[in-house]
């Protein structure tokens, strides 16, 4: 895979070095992975994205300092009935993006699941950031930004609340996952 | 067996998911738009009823596409049957079971298909690393209905619920033979970008559409795989065309024919059996190669979660079993409440009736009492009568003796008058004393002595006379003073008889009534023999 970005640099940027970045959004359904991926791939809002059946795949190129940072990202179905597929999709990924929705305590819930599974399963070395989505909602908030945070604190998790629908945090997110230093960025990279 | 109306009302856990697939489902689509509207509404419906009615597999994520995809052709009771049919008859669900086992199954018979009709394709997709279920998932999950254009789902549908669920690789093997020189030219992220968008989009024109679908239909691969089979078989120095046949056995054969003499989708059902058990050795040799701890962990799993189910299941029917019975227990309490309310009443009207019947057997009593002071009274009154008209006829008989006595006395004293009056004119003093016609003639004082006797004689004849008179009028008082009394007797008799004539009918209507009363409330009284325990 790794000879797929070389033979297709990104225009936009004069960088260097050109970084795969394998990316997989996990979390209950309903909740915005979607939303978040079409908010960073190109920049829109859908009020009723369709849900994702099986997965979607997409990429966005991001420009960190002299690197150009290339996002493969798997945007996963949610429903639980779908778990047993998720696998094919995180196993390999650099970084996961576990997303909750605020205004839903189950969701959290369910996010701290798929975190457990991560860290058992996943490659260790994989990045996990946490999103609380929906931030734009907080009057409705059923999860508090510290309890949220506290968690992320304990099992060593990026964490911003973000909102699709006002692109809050979107690019943020991704960047911080883009700029974690991990070593095996460099392996990736031609 | 497919009711929705009992089904969607029950309580489902996956409600939640529904609600949030619902107004994600076609939200560009008119009927699906409005929330709260009947598409969405009956869209809801048919997905809850569903994952009440298959609590093994549920709601899947999908689901709702193909619902929505029915609910534009028939009503939602219709589309929940035909939604039940596909699951479970045409074995969509089988797809979701087991982990999705028989999914990656269909990946496995894809790619291999992929492999025997378009090796090129099948080489390039293997040097991006592209496995079927990055882009086929939908197309197996949702039977291409969530992405490709309605008018194109309509047909896939129809073929669908005419040949099988097999027809989902006749259309897959259509889209990517059509699309094989896009593909061929894109990368990876190219391809997987053009499954998602280009792919669909060239759909909405009607023309590309009915073509793929000829495609579709026009894949013989049962034709080619026997083919293949054959030329195996025999001999390859032998002309096949002739022999072939021969060796086909029958049904192969009627399949053949039909393949041939119809342009007809024909399922590859042979090959998809081949490659599936291919699949199935694959997976074995696998499990053999993994960690037994792993394989036992995962089965574990597996086992754990379907006991899970199975405990959701126990509890919910325990749950509906506590339920019934209370219903039951409530209508059995408010029955023998009711039983008891009967009882009582029942108990009641008995008291009532025997009551009734001691007053009739009371007034009986008295009435018969009544009747014999009456007869008593009568006797009494007839002798009175009796008496009285005995009285009566004495009395009469009496005054006729009296008044014969009355009329001799008469007669005689006229006589003797007569005699007297002859004597007297025969005496000549006398005569002149009274005229022939008997008046006295004042007499002189010379006929004092004379005078003095007959003055005497006078007299007593006079007093004589007066007493008789006395006694005439006496008799005549006492005549009268009986008659007065056998009036009295006579009225005193018709007012008794009267009275026995009002008694009898007053008692008569009494009993009457009182009986007419009985009647009424209760059914005719038949001697109630007492029941026992009642």
């Amino acid at each position: 895979m790794a000879g797929r970005a070389a033979s297709r640099p990104n225009g936009q940027s004069q960088a260097s070095k050109i970084c795969q970045f394998k990316l997989v959004l996990l979390g209950e359904s309903a909740v915005g992975k979607s939303s978040l991926v079409l908010r960073f791939v190109k920049g829109q809002f859908h009020e009723y994205q369709e849900s994702t059946i099986g997965a979607a795949f997409l990429t966005q190129s991001v420009c960190l300092d002299d690197t150009t940072v290339k996002f493969e990202i798997w945007d996963t179905a949610g429903q639980e009935r779908y778990h047993s597929l998720a696998p094919m999709y995180y196993r390999g990924a650099q970084a996961a993006i576990v997303v909750f929705d605020i205004t839903n305590q189950e969701t959290f819930a369910r996010a701290k699941t798929w975190v457990k599974e991560l860290q058992r399963q996943a490659s260790p070395s994989i990045v996990i950031a946490l999103s609380g989505n929906k931030a734009d909602l907080s009057s409705k908030r059923a999860v508090e930004y510290e309890e949220a945070q506290a968690y992320a604190d304990d099992n060593s998790l990026l964490f911003m609340e973000t909102s699709a629908k006002t692109a809050m945090n979107v690019n943020d997110l991704f960047l911080a996952i883009g700029e974690t230093p991990a070593p095996i960025h460099s392996y990736y990279c031609p | 067996m497919c009711c929705l109306k009992s089904l969607h009302v029950k309580d489902s856990s996956q409600e939640g998911v529904i609600t949030r697939d619902i107004h994600r489902t076609f939200p560009a689509h008119d009927y699906f738009k409005g929330t709260g509207g009947d598409g969405q509404d009956s869209l809801y419906k048919i997905c809850k009823a569903y994952s009440v009615y298959d609590s093994e597999i549920g709601y899947c994520q999908g689901q709702s596409f193909l619902a929505a995809v029915l609910l534009l052709h028939m009503p939602e009771e219709q589309a929940f049957c035909v939604l039940v049919k596909i699951m479970y008859e045409y074995g969509l669900r089988e797809l979701y079971r087991n982990n999705f086992e028989d999914l990656h199954c269909k990946f496995y018979q894809l790619e291999r298909l992929l492999q025997e009709q378009l090796p090129d394709l099948y080489n390039h997709f293997m040097d991006l690393n592209l496995e079927a279920h990055m882009y086929a998932s939908q197309w197996f999950l949702t039977l291409f209905t969530a992405k490709f254009p309605l008018c194109m789902v309509f047909h896939i549908i129809d073929l669908l619920l005419c040949e099988g669920l097999s027809i989902i690789f006749n259309v897959a093997l259509a889209l990517l033979k059509t699309s094989k020189e896009d593909l061929l030219q894109a990368d990876f992220e190219g391809a997987l970008k053009f499954f998602r968008v280009q792919l669909p989009k060239r759909y909405r024109a009607e023309e590309n559409a009915r073509r793929l679908m000829e495609q579709a239909c026009n894949i013989k691969l049962l034709l080619k795989e026997h083919c293949e089979k054959m030329m195996e078989e025999v001999s390859i120095m032998v002309a096949y065309d002739a022999h072939v046949f021969s060796q086909i056995y029958e049904e192969d054969f009627f399949a053949k024919m039909v393949a041939i003499s119809k342009p007809k989708p024909v399922v590859p059902t042979k090959k998809l059996k081949k490659y599936e058990k291919e699949y199935q050795a694959m997976r074995e040799n696998q499990l053999q190669q993994e960690d037994p701890i792993d394989r036992y962990k995962r089965e574990n799993r597996r086992l754990q979660e379907a006991s899970m189910r199975l405990e959701q299941e126990n509890d919910d029917l325990a749950h509906e079993l506590v339920t019934s019975k209370i219903a039951l227990r409530n209508d059995l309490d408010q029955a023998e409440d009711k039983a008891d309310v009967l009882n009582k009443e029942l108990l009641l009207t008995k008291q009532k009736l025997v009551d009734t019947e001691d007053e009739k057997r009371r007034q009986e009593e008295e009435t018969t009492q009544l009747k014999e002071v009456f007869r008593r009274e009568l006797e009494k009154a007839d002798l009175e009568i009796k008496k009285t008209t005995a009285i009566i006829a004495e009395y009469k008989q009496i005054c006729s003796q009296l008044s014969t006595r009355l009329e001799k006395q008469q007669a005689a004293s006229k006589e003797e008058l007569d005699i007297v009056k002859s004597k007297v004119m025969g005496c000549e003093r006398c005569s002149e004393v009274f005229s022939k016609e008997g008046t006295l003639q004042l007499p002189a004082v010379s006929r004092d002595n004379r005078d003095q006797d007959m003055d005497e004689e006078k007299d007593s004849l006079k007093k004589q006379l007066r007493e008789m008179e006395l006694d005439l009028a006496q008799t005549k008082l006492q005549l009268v003073e009986a008659k007065c009394k056998i009036q009295e007797l006579e009225h005193q008799r018709g007012a008794l008889l009267n009275e026995i004539q009002a008694a009898k009918n007053s008692w008569f209507n009494k009993t009457m009534n009182s009986l007419k009363t009985a009647t009424g409330t209760q059914p005719p009284p038949p001697p109630p023999p007492p029941k026992e325990g009642m």
